[in-house]
C-alpha cells in the first residue's frame, strides 16, 4: 500500500516535472527537430529552436539552416554533424548558435562530415566550450566566433578555409591540431590566445589580422616544446588518459 | 553395534558440516538488491624519462565519481540489468585548465550507463544510456574504469586460500577490445557489524594492443599488470570495495604526427567504494 502510494506520488512528481520542463522549453523556443526524409531543416518561421542535449545528425542526413534562425543551446547541448552541412545565414539575417543561458557554456558543434565539404555562411557562434572540424573540409564565410573557450578547433582536416570571419573574446580563438587552415581577411583579435598551432597544424593565407590578443597572437606548440626542452604534446597526454 | 553406527554417522555429519562451513559461496545479488551508492575514483600518473635533449615529463589526473547503482530488471538465468546513474563528478589534471575540468565534469555527469551482470560479476553489454551522449574521440569514458575494478567471483564455492581465474573483455575507444585476465584468492572471511565479509586478493594482467584502425595507438610489449584487494559483502551479495593498482610501460604512437614515444610509464589506481 505504501509502495503504491509512493509510486503514485513519484509518478505525479515526474509528470509535473515533465510538464514544467516542457512548458519552459516551449516558452523559450521550439524543440530541435529530428531528421525528416534525410534532412534536419531549421526554418526561420520556427525560430528560435532549443537544443537541450546532445544530438547527432547522421552521415545519411543533411543539416540545412536557413537565414534568420537562432538555436538556443542548453548546458548539455552538443551538435554532432556527420552528414552534409549547409548553414546559410545572410548578412542581414545571420544564423545564431548561442547559449540559452549566457553564463553557462554549451558543448559546441562538431563537424565530422568527411563525404561532402561543409558550407557555412553568416553564422554567429557564442558561448560554446569547443567547436571542432574533424576529418572534414569546407569553408566558413562571414562567421563570428565570440566568447567561446575554443572558438574553432581543426583536427585532421587538410583544407578548411575561413573567409572574412571574426574571432574575438575566445580563450583559444583558432587551434589547428593537425591539418591546414587557410585565412582570408579573417580577423583574430581580443582573444587570450589568437592562433594556436600544434605540431602538425599549418596555416596559410593572411595572418596579418591576427593581432591584439592578450597572451599571444600566434603560438606554436613545436616552439614551446623546444624552448622548454619537452617532447610530449598536450594532445598525446590527453589521449593517453582517454585511451588507457 | 548401534552405538558404533551412531558414532560413525555423527562423525560423517560433523565432517560434512565443517566442510560446508569452510566453503564460501560468493555470488552477487542480481535479483533483489536495493540501490547502492558508490564512489569510483581513478588517479592516473604517466611519465616519460628525459634524455640528452629533453627533460623528464609527467601527467597526473584524478577523477572521482559518485553514482547510484540500481537494479532495472532481473532475469530468469540469474543475471540482472543494472543502471549506474552519475550523481556528481570531480575532475582535475595538471595537463588541462580549470575550464576544461568543468567541461569534463559536465559531460561525465550525464554519462549514465547500463550493463548486464551475471551473479558471478561477469558484465556484458555495457552501454551509455543516451547514445547521443557518447564520448567524442578524445573524451573520457567511465565504463572501462568501472570494469577494471570489477571483481569476478568463482563459479563454485571456494575455501579460504583457494584461487580462481576469470577473464573479461573491456571495450575501449574505437574498435579496440582488450581481454583482461584476472586472478583471485580468497584471503579471509570475517564478520563486521553482523555482516560476513570476504577479503579477496585481485590480480590482473593484459596486453595493451594497438587499435590498428585508430591514429593514436598504445602498445605494451610486456603485460600490463594490476594488483588489489576486494572486500565483498557475502551476506548481501554486494561489493563493499575494490581497489586496483595498475602498472604499465607503453609505447605511444601518434600516426598523424608520425611520432612515437617509447616506454611511457603509466600507473593507475582505481577504487570503487560502496557507501552503504
Amino acid at each position: 500500500m505504501i509502495r503504491t502510494s509512493n509510486l503514485i506520488r513519484s509518478s505525479i512528481l515526474a509528470l509535473a516535472s515533465v510538464l514544467v520542463l516542457a512548458s519552459s522549453s516551449f516558452a523559450s523556443g521550439r524543440p530541435f527537430p529530428a531528421a525528416e526524409n534525410g534532412k534536419v531543416f531549421l526554418e526561420e518561421k520556427n525560430s528560435p529552436y532549443v537544443l537541450e542535449q546532445g544530438v547527432v545528425v547522421a552521415a545519411t542526413d543533411s543539416f540545412v539552416v536557413e537565414p534568420g534562425v537562432t538555436v538556443l543551446m542548453g548546458e548539455f547541448a552538443k551538435l554532432m554533424l556527420q552528414g552534409t552541412v549547409k548553414i546559410m545565414g545572410s548578412s542581414d539575417k545571420p544564423v545564431v548558435f548561442c547559449g540559452a543561458d549566457s553564463v553557462v557554456n554549451w558543448n559546441g558543434f562538431h563537424i565530422m562530415s568527411s563525404a561532402t565539404p561543409f558550407q557555412i555562411k553568416n553564422l554567429v557562434v557564442e558561448n560554446a566550450f569547443r567547436n571542432t572540424v574533424f576529418r572534414s573540409s569546407g569553408s566558413f564565410e562571414n562567421v563570428r566566433f565570440d566568447n567561446n573557450y575554443y572558438g574553432l578547433w581543426i583536427d585532421e582536416s587538410p583544407d578548411v578555409s575561413l573567409v572574412r570571419c571574426t574571432m574575438s573574446h575566445n580563450r583559444y580563438a583558432l587551434s589547428v591540431r593537425a591539418g591546414r587552415a587557410v585565412l582570408n581577411e579573417t580577423s583574430i583579435s581580443e582573444n587570450v590566445y589568437g592562433l594556436y598551432l600544434e605540431t602538425e597544424g599549418k596555416i596559410d593565407g593572411d595572418t596579418d589580422q591576427i593581432r591584439n590578443n592578450q597572451e599571444s597572437d600566434i603560438r606554436s606548440e613545436a616552439t614551446d616544446l623546444k624552448t622548454s626542452k619537452k617532447r610530449v604534446r598536450r594532445n598525446v597526454w590527453h589521449n593517453v588518459e582517454s585511451f588507457f | 553395534m548401534n552405538f558404533v553406527k551412531l558414532s560413525a554417522l555423527s562423525i560423517a555429519l560433523l565432517a560434512l558440516c565443517s566442510c560446508e562451513r569452510n566453503d564460501i559461496h560468493l555470488v552477487f545479488n542480481t535479483q533483489t538488491v536495493s540501490p547502492q551508492s558508490f564512489v569510483l575514483e581513478s588517479t592516473l600518473n604517466a611519465s616519460v624519462p628525459g634524455d640528452s635533449v629533453t627533460l623528464p615529463e609527467s601527467m597526473r589526473t584524478h577523477v572521482s565519481v559518485r553514482s547510484t547503482m540500481g537494479l532495472l530488471m532481473s532475469y530468469d538465468d540469474g543475471s540482472g540489468r543494472f543502471e549506474m546513474k552519475i550523481d556528481s563528478v570531480d575532475y582535475n589534471s595538471d595537463k588541462r585548465s580549470v575550464d576544461e575540468f568543468r567541461n569534463i565534469e559536465k559531460y561525465l555527469s550525464i554519462q549514465n550507463f547500463q550493463f548486464k551482470m551475471d551473479h558471478d560479476g561477469i558484465i556484458s553489454d555495457p552501454m551509455i544510456e543516451n547514445a547521443l551522449d557518447v564520448a567524442s574521440e578524445d573524451e573520457l569514458n567511465l565504463i572501462p574504469l568501472f570494469l577494471k575494478a570489477q571483481p569476478l567471483l568463482p563459479e563454485k564455492p571456494v575455501k579460504l586460500g583457494e584461487s580462481w581465474e576469470r577473464q573479461m573483455p573491456i571495450h575501449g575507444k574505437g574498435n579496440s577490445t582488450t581481454t583482461v585476465y584476472k586472478t583471485f584468492t580468497l584471503q579471509d572471511v570475517f564478520l563486521k557489524d553482523g555482516v560476513r565479509i570476504a577479503k579477496i586478493h585481485m590480480g590482473m594482467k593484459y596486453l595493451e594492443l594497438p587499435d590498428t584502425t585508430a591514429n593514436f595507438q598504445l602498445k605494451s610489449d610486456d603485460y600490463v599488470v594490476g594488483d588489489g584487494v576486494v572486500l565483498f559483502d557475502v551476506t548481501h551479495g554486494t561489493l563493499t570495495s575494490a581497489e586496483m593498482n595498475i602498472i604499465a610501460k607503453l609505447d605511444v604512437r601518434d600516426l598523424i604526427a608520425g611520432d612515437t614515444i617509447p616506454s611511457m610509464n603509466v600507473n593507475q589506481k582505481i577504487t570503487l567504494r560502496n557507501l552503504q
